[in-house]
């Protein structure tokens, strides 16, 4: 059993790895998920004490703490309670064949006599898929695959306890991948493991426990199914977004910006949707929160709209009995219906202009009481039609500059720069020219963009798309959709779409909610598997 | 307002029933007065009470119609049926019965005729408004948390335009109508200058030769008057009427 506490290190005065706590059962599987630099490599090597930058905090295993030992105990403990396997392909010695190089761990640390060491790597060579004519080569003979294989191989030579796989399968095909993820499962049973790797399906497939690793520090930490299955961290959340293989409906998204590197804060904060200053200052440690530890200040993903018991009712037939559902900070959400099941109702009682008959929405947590001016600088809608959403007698500016002036923001002058910069990332023209013209001259799908640009001109939290394509054409529609995402990734918008159209929902949503006769219910994702998603709820399947 | 509405006393007498002639152009009438100037008198006052009256309707019905649409609920249902009433009542008879008894000046009076008549133009402007505030472009301001008064004053008003000259004209008919019907009965102020009271002297005098300037003048102005101001109401209307239904479906 191994337990790290409280361990950070550095490379000439550069912090690494920053307060990790962790704490591996015997006989569990630990995934470290982390990018390029977060720190896995680093982690891995200091299991081994073989870490060359400076360490402090403690690494226990089976009670022997393993940072203050020498380098001779450290040699006694390698490849007998503890191994690993390297990231990079160059551990193999290219002058030895691959039987020999394998061997030697065994002779070294299992006391054993040539041949029979000889014996043990045929055993374990055939149990990872390879024939022995392969000991008789080197190396360079050996395709990437096979090679990972062999490092794979020795690291499990003298059959440890312990063993530490740092991205096994890193720059392989995805055949390669499922292959080795399949060796995996079978020669690892029964040992304690620690992977490193960036690939989320291995780690779904092959883990019990996942800590999510991001510039040094840990994020998100619990059981793989909640994790993975349920994100609460943004840059979890931001992770399962980019993987093509468990982000199968939704299009990808990635994350804004880069990692920065930062002494105090949230590493994560500059790319994060849902920061505050706190953030920017103060480091959020790992606190237990429901099922897992998570680091945010936030307590990770908010939930910035609720709706509750929502009812109304038109002239003697009920449209909405009892809607409930909340919208989680930077997702974006559909409510699916046919035509006239009062999708739209739902979104005008939220923006108060339909009366409900009765029900509650909370905005960040607070009783929606009164919709004033701090409502409406919140959330934002964007209707079906444009062109009876927007007055034809107004030009460009006036269009899109208008919500500005009823809400003060700024002075005339800088109007016009934020109506630039918004048709700007709506990807219109914000030349003068353009700023003149009037929607009779404009087209429909540039009309809408100019909708858009109008109700992300006041910085809303969250925006309601109510059927923005229902009047456009087919290839317009996708340009819109797409532009949406890309909104709400830039500038961490959480969107609420209202569509009629299945296919379409799961292009954009993380979540998919149907109102059927009244009755709101949720698609929900029950596993996660040979690339079905099975759902609970009245409609089938959805992808 | 000083020298108006114009009065008969204003005017100066010469020789009793003189034929046109060069002095006079259109003869003078039983008190002497030259014809051309009491008809000029007479349509003068008449524009003049019309401004006032068309002043008043325009203004409320603008405003009461469409706050009316804005804010609607209770209070829309309330002035509805209000204009209702209004509409219903006999309002000649009742501006006849109340001029009887109070024998009003001009302002007095223009402010009688707007009393039964703002209802009209009222539910002319509030059944339009009606229309533009169903509009999501509307419902869009409101979520930018626009509030009735500024939707009236940067996208409502600039639409009703055209609709205030069409009630101008029905108005202004409607009045110079019911004026000169008082004024022919007797029952309006006999100072002042009318076209109606000048008909309705002239009637005496039928049996002279007179009559041909002294009736056919003001009679003439009246009629042309009247019906000027209906063809151009009509004609106005359609094109009003047009050029509102183009605009709402501007756009492919």
């Amino acid at each position: 059993m191994i337990e790290i506490s409280g361990l950070s290190v550095s490379y000439s005065g550069k912090k690494v790895l920053k307060d990790i706590d962790l704490i591996v059962e015997k006989g569990e599987r630990l995934v470290i998920i982390g990018e390029s630099g977060a720190g896995k490599t680093t982690l891995a090597l200091s299991l081994l004490g073989l870490c060359k930058g400076k360490i402090e905090g403690k690494i226990k295993i089976d009670g022997t703490e393993i940072t203050s030992l020498d380098e001779r105990s450290l040699k006694e403990i390698r490849w007998r309670k503890i191994s690993i396997g390297f990231q990079n392909l160059d551990a193999l010695n290219p002058a030895l064949r691959i039987g020999e190089q394998i061997a030697e761990i065994i002779v070294e640390k299992g006391n054993k006599k040539f041949k029979e060491a000889y014996l043990d790597v045929i055993n374990l060579i055939s149990l990872l898929g390879l024939d022995e004519s392969y000991l008789d080569r080197f190396p360079s003979q050996l395709s990437g695959g096979e090679r990972r294989k062999v490092i794979i191989a020795m690291a499990l030579a003298n059959s440890p306890d312990i063993v530490v796989l740092d991205e096994p399968t890193s720059g392989l095909d995805t055949n390669s991948r499922d292959e080795i993820g399949e060796t995996l499962k079978y020669v690892l049973q029964g040992k304690t493991v620690i992977i490193n790797t960036h690939d989320l399906k291995l780690a779904y497939e092959l883990s019990d426990k996942v800590a999510v690793l991001y510039g040094g520090r840990i994020l998100e930490y619990g059981m793989t199914r909640e994790i993975i299955g349920n994100p609460r961290h943004p840059y979890t959340r931001g992770l399962l977004r980019s993987s093509p293989s468990l982000n199968r409906c939704k299009d990808l998204q990635g994350i804004p910006g880069s990692f920065e590197y930062r002494e105090r804060g949230c590493p994560f904060s500059n790319r994060c949707v849902q920061k505050t200053d706190l953030c920017e200052i103060e480091t959020p440690k790992p606190l237990r929160v429901g099922d897992r530890m998570i680091a945010c200040h936030k307590g990770g993903i908010e939930k910035v709209l609720e709706v509750r018991n929502l009812s109304k009712s038109f002239s003697d037939r009920k449209i909405l009995r009892d809607i409930n559902f909340s919208l989680y900070s930077g997702e974006s959400i559909t409510i699916l219906g046919r035509t006239g099941s009062g999708k739209s109702t739902i979104a005008r009682c939220i923006m108060g202009l339909v009366e409900p008959d009765g029900g509650d929405v909370f905005l960040f947590g607070k009783k929606v009481t009164e919709r004033d001016i701090s409502f409406y600088r919140n959330i934002q809608m964007v209707f079906q039609d444009p062109f009876e959403s927007i007055n034809p007698r107004f030009n460009v500016y006036d269009i899109v500059s208008e919500p500005l002036q009823i809400q003060k923001i700024g002075d005339k002058n800088s109007h016009i720069d934020i109506v630039k910069t918004a048709l700007k990332s709506v990807q219109l023209p914000y030349d003068e020219e353009f700023l003149s013209l009037y929607p009779h001259q404009l087209s429909g799908g540039e009309l809408q963009r100019i909708a858009i640009a109008r109700a992300i001109v006041v910085k809303p939290k969250i925006l309601i798309a109510d059927e923005v394509t229902a009047f456009l054409d087919v290839s317009i529609q996708a340009k819109i959709m797409r532009l949406l995402l890309d909104l709400q990734e830039n500038l961490g918008l959480s969107v609420i779409f209202i569509l009629h159209n299945v296919e379409l929902a799961r292009k954009v949503s993380d979540r998919i909610l149907i109102l059927n006769d009244g009755i709101l219910e949720e698609y929900k994702e029950l596993e996660i598997g040979g690339g079905i998603y099975e759902y609970e709820g009245t409609l089938g399947r959805i992808c | 307002m000083i020298g108006l509405p114009i009065t008969y006393s204003m005017l100066q007498r010469y020789e009793v029933f003189m034929k046109p002639s060069g002095l006079h152009i259109l003869g003078t009438n039983e008190a002497g007065q030259d014809m051309l100037l009491l008809v000029l008198s007479g349509t003068l006052n008449s524009i003049i009470l019309s401004v006032l009256v068309v002043l008043g309707t325009n203004i409320i019905s603008t405003i009461l119609g469409s706050l009316m649409a804005l804010y609607g609920k209770v209070f829309e249902r309330l002035f509805l049926r209000i204009i209702d009433i209004f509409i219903a009542l006999p309002s000649n008879i009742l501006i006849m019965a109340i001029s009887i008894y109070i024998r009003p000046s001009m302002l007095w009076f223009s402010l009688i005729v707007l009393i039964f008549g703002w209802a009209q133009g009222t539910r002319l402007i509030w059944s339009y408004t009606r229309k533009i505030v169903a509009k999501d472009y509307i419902n869009a301001v409101r979520l930018f948390g626009g509030g009735n008064l500024y939707i009236l004053y940067k996208h409502i008003i600039r639409e009703i335009m055209p609709l205030l000259l069409v009630i101008a004209l029905q108005s202004a008919r409607r009045t110079i109508l019911i004026e000169s019907s008082l004024s022919f009965l007797g029952i309006t102020n006999p100072e002042v200058v009318s076209l109606g009271k000048l008909i309705n002297n002239s009637l005496q005098f039928l049996y002279l030769d007179v009559w041909k300037w002294c009736l056919v003048p003001p009679l003439l102005s009246l009629v042309f008057i009247l019906v000027s101001l209906g063809i151009l109401g009509i004609y106005t209307e359609g094109k009003v009427d047009r050029r509102l239904k183009v605009d709402r479906d501007i756009g492919p």
